[in-house]
């Protein structure tokens, strides 16, 4: 703070027009390092998800410094602004639960601040404190741990709990339903017919797939069964392996959504929890990685994939085969038919 | 009955009484001069009593100012308040001596809260009973002193000179809003902020004034915003 705002603000405070030096103090406070973390924290906080950081972020929101209309408007935004330095450095709002992205991979557990004796200071600095009571440190331990499970409530428990409550919208799905294995039969099957009678030593089949030995009508009639068949193939296996890779997601991510993520968060919960009170009871470091207590994060797709299709009312279809399969099938089913139609007459000598 | 003679810079005194009245005007020459045996000597000879007391004030004062403060009155107990140079009249002229040199602070007239000096000669002069109340503020203002000294010295100044108007750069000023008005245009201003917290002279002022509260208030908005300030 220069002591020319100073004077002003007393002058101010007098009476004095000031307004021919707000502008230049406004320009100062842009131009001060206080002023450019201030920018550059303001943009890191906008794409983090945790409770804190998102109230964090909207205190920052709500300085306007293009708003400031006297010097004492100035220095209290000025203020604010160092205020919220202080309370935005991410080892103040990061919750080692749910952080999913680390800038400062070599960040401990103990790099994590906390409210102590109306001080911030780190775990590992509360660990090691003297003259306190582990009583008292407990209690700040207490207050933080509150705190982050009330974040992993609403970032996690809730949304599963809301999801829940939805279940009618997320049925029970299984990959193969039994007309789909009746067609992938069916395609399998034929396929190895048509190409074994390719293959095959027979005069009669061999009259029938190649060209030259019989009559080129029969021939033509095995080509468009042959084009057909791997037709139907192509069309059944892509569609097949298209919808197989979203129905084993989706099995996998629901049974994640009502069975894994509750308990694994409890679990999750109860080892952090023991671990900071084991610590700090022996005035230890707690130099475990902020990773180690973070795979509750990797539910955070699960959890949106559930909410983006509720939000859509789009629950998973049971799987049915589609009109573009059906086409192919009879298509190829037509064919095969005026192909036996073919064999029974050149069987019958009538072809 | 033994003849002597005190010369101070070609200055000759016949008399302690007339060595005391004009000790304020020779203060590096008495320094030295009145610690030295030669005139401890004398003095031991001419009046044992006086000898007595100079000693006792050695042992008791450690500043060398005070001690001649308090040295002068040994010599000639009965005269005006004079000090490093200084001689007042009236403790008005003290005071308003004060205010004209703000907003600089006068490191010797500083001395007479710093060591109460202005107390106990209120005291030896008999002003304590004439005047009680200024006698109690100044007290007051030799505790105040401690905490925030240039606050105290200026308040001295102002409850002297028995005014409320602030001399800045030599001009005077009553009102308050044309003392700002002035105080923040290009000229004035870069002095006036950079002095404003070291010598405390506007604030003493403002709280002769009667805006204590709202300098309070000023000074606590500006504590805060401070005690928040990240260091980048």
């Amino acid at each position: 703070m220069r002591n020319i705002e100073k004077g002003l603000l007393l002058a101010e405070m007098f009476s004095a027009n000031t307004d021919s030096h707000i502008g230049p103090f406004i320009e100062w406070i842009k131009l001060t390092p206080q002023y450019q973390l201030f920018e550059e924290r303001k943009k890191k906080l906008q794409y983090k998800s945790s409770r804190s950081a998102r109230r964090i972020y909207s205190y920052f929101k709500r300085i306007n410094i293009e708003k400031v209309s006297s010097i004492q408007d100035g220095m209290i935004v000025y203020g604010k602004i160092n205020y919220l330095l202080r309370i935005s450095d991410p080892q103040c709002y990061t919750n080692p639960l749910l952080i999913a992205y680390i800038e400062d991979k070599n960040m401990t557990i103990g790099d994590l601040k906390v409210e102590f004796d109306n001080k911030l200071i780190t775990l590992n600095e509360l660990s090691k404190l003297k003259g306190f009571s582990l009583e008292l440190k407990e209690e700040a331990l207490r207050r933080v741990l509150e705190k982050w499970e009330y974040e992993l409530h609403l970032q996690v428990l809730n949304p599963v709990n809301e999801i829940e409550t939805r279940k009618q919208y997320i049925p029970i799905r299984h990959i193969f339903t039994p007309f789909r294995i009746f067609e992938l039969i069916y395609c399998l099957l034929f396929t190895i017919i048509i190409c074994s009678m390719y293959f095959a030593k027979s005069d009669f089949l061999m009259g029938i797939t190649h060209y030259g030995n019989s009559n080129i009508v029969i021939n033509l009639t095995y080509s468009l069964v042959f084009s057909f068949t791997l037709l139907l193939d192509l069309v059944v296996f892509s569609i097949f392996f298209i919808k197989g890779k979203e129905y084993m997601f989706y099995i996998k991510q629901r049974k994640i959504v009502f069975q894994k993520i509750r308990p694994h968060s409890i679990k999750v919960f109860m080892e952090l929890n023991s671990y900071l009170h084991s610590k700090v009871a022996n005035m230890e470091s707690l130099d475990e990685k902020l990773t180690s207590f973070n795979s509750i994060s990797k539910y955070y797709s699960t959890i949106e994939y559930f909410q983006n299709r509720l939000a859509k009312k789009t629950s998973i279809k049971k799987d049915t085969i589609s009109i573009v399969e059906k086409t192919f099938l009879l298509l190829q089913f037509l064919v095969v038919i005026v192909f036996i139609v073919m064999i029974i007459m050149k069987i019958g000598g009538n072809l | 009955m033994i003849n002597y003679k005190i010369v101070i810079q070609d200055q000759v005194f016949t008399s302690l009484i007339e060595f005391g009245r004009n000790m304020y005007l020779y203060p590096e020459a008495c320094e030295s001069l009145i610690v030295s045996n030669k005139f401890l000597k004398l003095l031991s000879k001419i009046d044992r009593k006086k000898f007595d007391q100079l000693i006792k004030i050695n042992h008791e004062v450690r500043d060398i100012n005070a001690f001649l403060f308090h040295a002068q009155y040994v010599f000639c107990p009965h005269m005006e308040l004079k000090h490093h140079g200084y001689s007042f009249k009236s403790l008005k002229e003290l005071g308003d001596k004060i205010l004209s040199y703000g907003p600089t602070v006068d490191i010797y007239l500083k001395d007479f809260l710093k060591f109460h000096l202005l107390s106990k000669y209120m005291v030896d002069q008999g002003l304590n009973e004439q005047k009680p109340n200024v006698y109690q503020r100044v007290l007051e203002l030799e505790i105040m002193f401690k905490e925030n000294e240039n606050k105290a010295y200026f308040l001295l100044g102002f409850l002297l000179a028995e005014c409320d108007t602030i001399i800045y750069m030599k001009k005077p000023y009553d009102d308050v809003e044309e003392f700002f008005k002035d105080m923040i245009s290009n000229y004035h201003i870069i002095n006036f902020a950079s002095n404003l917290d070291n010598n405390q002279y506007v604030y003493a002022w403002l709280e002769v004034k009667g805006y204590g509260q709202k300098v309070l208030k000023y000074q606590s908005l500006i504590e805060t915003i401070e005690s928040m300030e990240v260091k980048l």
